[in-house]
């Protein structure tokens, strides 16, 4: 029992580290009712652009890390544009979008001579560009869509594989690692026997930075209430003149950028990047989203930080390889007792 | 042909165990039920099976009647906890359950050792599994032994398919997906029905695992993870849902396509993604979408717009899931 401060430590940066993760699966969910299975690949693509900042461009973490949080939001913007919005609305704008995707992903995976690979990515970026602003000026879609519950979700299983695939290609397969000191090694003592490593401490600070500022910019601002109304009746905040659209895309931005801090932080951690750490944390997201309750956003960080306490504490005192055992079994647990998850509230009253 | 079948027996094989388990998820989705369980019964399958095997001497069908004699068991004590769960709430119930299986599967050896204090038994082997030995599969009539059990399995499990949708049976299944209290009002027992439909479901899954053991070989912890569980929804999904020809259809493509991209070396995956984000963006509900077909069929005889078509589309539009 005198491990218990130190992992209770454990448990809080894991925590927060799933938090940020799930936090965005949650907002996606309570806005479209949509489970992304690609936002497992997001927090990866988001640890690539963190881990080429620092390695190849020789930033500070400082700036890495919001330049991931970009990178991985804009790439969740894009997953929506071509994974999902083609199944509420089709537009030509979209098929433009679309085109200008299998020219660009032509350019990166064929074996073309210099100049004609880089005019192929280039021409395939622009098409792109010009897809994604017609698509935003279309005030008449061409379709009007309603496609079964599943799928968006197979849609995103799709997308998933693409990215998983892309970036093994680019970075390669093996594992990529920070370099050693991008943050200190030295471990910091805290009150009664318990230490925590400064990159732990830093998850645990960014996170809760992270999550406080969502949470202002969800009740504080006008984002945040387009997000509720949505959330609350898409067909209602249309006809109230929201923009849903644009506000849909914000979401992504959100939702990717948590995903990319997420991705960061827990490389710079855990010490290992590769093209399927998102596997790993796909599944305890979704526990975390679910014993949450779906789509509450303090739900979910309630829950990330449970769920990472139980996960080390189960290591600690009982057997280490029942982890994800407990962890499901405290998922199916809170299914039985409460449907709805620890903090839903039904489903009216999401985001 | 024996050629192209000698060639691409494992495809051939594969294609069949994928077929029937897209037909396990089936079942539940025809009933309104998301389960994700359906890996983790094909795992008690294939470990019962695959036990029996190396440890008696029963033929592979006793193997494969017991192995589906345990999954039932087991749907039936777990369906009874989760079959009130709806939609997602279901899907991550189930996909956590197969998870659990999974887990048991690599380290259920503490387990056993625990209960029978012999710390010299090992049954499942953890990460490495069990190996079942290799003899290589005599042809009868131009397939080899291996392939015609699984062949004669997908058969029944078509025809079931086939009467269940005709049968009082199927309607009732289909009834509660179409509107749950409807149905209820109308004196059918939804649990019950729901949970008859999960069992089916699991016993089906269990027992391709069985099936598998021999063509599969090894049976680690590896083959049943949470991927696994999407592949086969996503086979189901893809081929559409509202006859059984959709998960048939889902389960060769997705089964063949890595066959077939072969030539783009490592790109393939990549090909395969796309392939599959493509044809659910252009046909929502599926390869086999009877609507699809069937406009295809009057545009070439009449030519004429489909308005009409888009509208009974929307009203026509059944939730799966």
């Amino acid at each position: 029992m005198e491990q218990l401060p130190q992992q209770l430590v454990n448990g809080i940066w894991q925590g927060a580290a799933l938090a940020l993760f799930a936090v965005g699966y949650t907002l996606v969910f309570g806005l479209l009712d949509i489970v992304n299975l690609a936002h497992g690949a997001t927090y990866m693509w988001g640890a690539f652009f963190g881990f080429v900042c620092v390695t190849k461009l020789n930033w500070s973490l400082w700036l890495a890390i919001p330049a991931a949080m970009i990178g991985a939001g804009l790439l969740a913007i894009l997953l929506d544009r071509l994974a999902f919005k083609p199944l509420r609305t089709l537009t030509r704008g979209g098929l433009v979008l679309w085109g200008g995707f299998l020219i660009l992903l032509l350019g990166i995976v064929g074996k073309w001579d210099d100049p004609l690979k880089w005019t192929l990515i280039g021409a395939g970026a622009i098409i792109m560009l010009v897809g994604v602003v017609q698509d935003y000026l279309t005030k008449v879609p061409l379709q009007v869509r309603q496609v079964p519950h599943l799928a968006p979700m197979i849609a995103s299983i799709g997308a998933s594989i693409i990215l998983i695939s892309l970036s093994q290609g680019i970075f390669g397969a093996q594992v990529a690692r920070f370099p050693p000191g991008t943050v200190s090694d030295e471990p910091i003592q805290l009150v009664s026997g318990a230490v925590i490593a400064p990159v732990q401490l830093l998850v645990l600070v960014i996170g809760v930075v992270l999550m406080l500022a969502l949470n202002f910019l969800i009740t504080r601002t006008q984002v945040g209430r387009a997000i509720r109304a949505i959330a609350f009746n898409e067909r209602t905040s249309r006809l109230l003149g929201i923009n849903v659209d644009f506000v849909i895309a914000q979401t992504f931005f959100l939702s990717g950028a948590l995903a990319g801090a997420a991705g960061v932080l827990l490389g710079l951690a855990v010490r290992r990047i590769d093209a399927t750490m998102g596997n790993d944390v796909e599944l305890a997201g979704l526990t975390v989203i679910i014993v949450g309750g779906m789509g509450s956003i303090w739900g979910a960080v309630a829950a990330a930080f449970l769920v990472g306490m139980l996960r080390v504490l189960s290591v600690a005192y009982l057997d280490s390889s029942f982890r994800d055992a407990f962890v499901f079994g405290l998922l199916i647990l809170v299914l039985l007792v409460r449907p709805s998850g620890l903090f839903g509230r039904g489903s009216s009253t999401r985001a | 042909m024996p050629d192209f079948i000698s060639n691409n027996i494992a495809t051939i094989n594969f294609s069949l165990i994928n077929i029937a388990l897209g037909l396990s998820i089936f079942i539940t989705l025809f009933t309104g039920m998301l389960s994700l369980a359906n890996a983790g019964f094909m795992a008690i399958g294939a470990y019962t099976a695959a036990v029996i095997a190396t440890r008696t001497d029963f033929p592979l069908f006793g193997g494969f009647l017991l192995a589906i004699i345990v999954a039932v068991v087991v749907a039936i004590i777990f369906g009874l906890l989760i079959v009130r769960l709806r939609e997602i709430f279901l899907a991550i119930a189930t996909l956590g359950f197969g998870e659990i299986v999974r887990i048991f599967f690599l380290n259920g050896d503490k387990v056993v050792k625990a209960f029978t204090g012999d710390e010299n038994t090992n049954v499942f082997n953890g990460a490495e599994g069990i190996t079942i030995k290799y003899k290589s599969p005599q042809d009868i009539l131009g397939l080899p032994e291996t392939t015609w059990p699984l062949l004669l399995y997908v058969a029944v499990l078509i025809y079931f398919m086939i009467t269940l949708q005709k049968s009082r049976f199927g309607r009732v299944l289909s009834a509660i997906r179409l509107d749950e209290s409807a149905a209820s009002t109308l004196g059918i027992n939804v649990v019950r029905y729901r949970l008859l439909a999960f069992v089916i479901g699991a016993g089906i899954a269990a027992g391709a695992g069985a099936l598998s053991t021999p063509i599969v070989r090894v049976i680690e912890p590896r083959n049943y993870v949470f991927g696994r569980a999407v592949d086969i929804l996503a086979s189901a999904v893809l081929g559409g849902m509202t006859t059984w020809i959709g998960p048939v259809l889902g389960a060769i493509l997705l089964t063949a396509l890595p066959e077939i991209l072969r030539f783009l070396k490592d790109q393939r995956e990549i090909v395969n993604g796309l392939i599959i984000m493509i044809a659910i963006i252009y046909l929502p509900r599926g390869i086999s979408d009877p609507r699809f077909w069937s406009s295809l069929w009057r545009k070439r005889k009449s030519g004429q717009g489909n308005a009409a078509e888009v509208a009974t589309e929307k009203e026509k539009e059944v939730k799966t899931g």
